[in-house]
């Protein structure tokens, strides 16, 4: 999932300066399961924001929608009768969302409440990791499914650098050498000769050096 | 509880107004020394600053 935190209540008051009235737009999907930008964190927002305002000496007006998809115009057009009312659309959705939600209202003001952080999962209850750095040319299947790219801080793909202290990683002692995991888990597979194998540098073009990439599904198209 | 005294301090609000603990039915005495140091705590802070915008909000549109 796409996991986000929230910007503090100062900086959302920063942004929103000069506004009378907004809407704070919550995200269904990946931002409710990492407790960030679902329907309960729009509540807990917008009333933040409701008292941050009056403290301050002003009432800013907050309405509160959440949508079950930011990234999906189907669902963008359930709050454009919430966002025709307001001044501006503060968005906590992630990156993704608060560009479609601009995009498909050109004449409103729409503000990130949320720093989209990584693609991750719920390890235990309030902790996520990343996994996945999105590279676009995925090598999982020669590294038992655990991505050096994403997990070895040197983004190593002939490892191990060698650094690595009681199977902890060298640049993060708090995580796990994500080599030691490689090689952990090729030998519980039975695929340690993987390991043999020289990867050439990594082509670099699949991922975001070339500008926002785009993917087509020809036999879905109308 | 953290969490949300966190974002009282960052919306303006004193941190101490909110407080949570665990505590056995059958302790009386640290039951009653706990809410007494509560309410000492919040006769020091005072008001909410809350509720004296909303008073002063009161007192122009009277």
């Amino acid at each position: 999932m796409i996991v986000a935190e929230r910007k503090s209540i100062p900086e959302l008051m920063d942004i929103l300066k000069g506004h009378q009235r907004i809407l704070v737009l919550g995200c269904g999907t990946c931002v409710t399961v990492c407790l960030s930008g679902g329907e309960r964190e729009v509540c807990i927002i917008a009333s933040a924001l409701r008292m941050a305002s009056r403290l301050q000496g002003f009432a800013l007006q907050v309405d509160e929608l959440t949508i079950e998809r930011q990234c999906d115009n189907v669902f963008i057009e359930e709050a454009a009768e919430a966002i025709e009312k307001v001044d501006a659309v503060l968005s906590i959705g992630c990156g993704a969302g608060v560009q479609a939600i601009a995009e498909r209202y050109a004449d409103k003001p729409v503000y990130a409440g949320l720093n989209t952080v990584f693609l991750g999962i719920l390890e235990e209850r309030g902790v996520w990791s990343e996994k996945c750095s999105s590279c676009g040319a995925c090598v999982l299947h020669d590294f038992g499914g655990i991505c050096p790219i994403t997990r070895c801080a040197k983004h190593m793909l002939n490892g191990p650098c060698g650094g690595s202290r009681e199977d902890r990683c060298e640049v993060r002692p708090d995580i796990e050498c994500a080599w030691q995991l490689i090689y952990k888990r090729l030998t519980n597979i039975g695929q340690t000769e993987k390991l043999t194998n020289i990867y050439p540098p990594k082509d670099w073009s699949t991922s975001l050096s070339g500008g926002c990439r785009g993917f087509i599904r020809e036999d879905h198209r109308i | 509880v953290n969490y949300t005294r966190n974002m009282l301090a960052e919306l303006g609000l004193e941190e101490e107004r909110l407080r949570m603990v665990n505590i056995s039915a059958s302790m009386g005495r640290p039951f009653t020394e706990l809410v007494t140091d509560m309410v000492e705590t919040v006769r020091k802070l005072g008001p909410s600053p809350l509720n004296k915008v909303e008073s002063q909000e009161s007192k122009v549109q009277s």
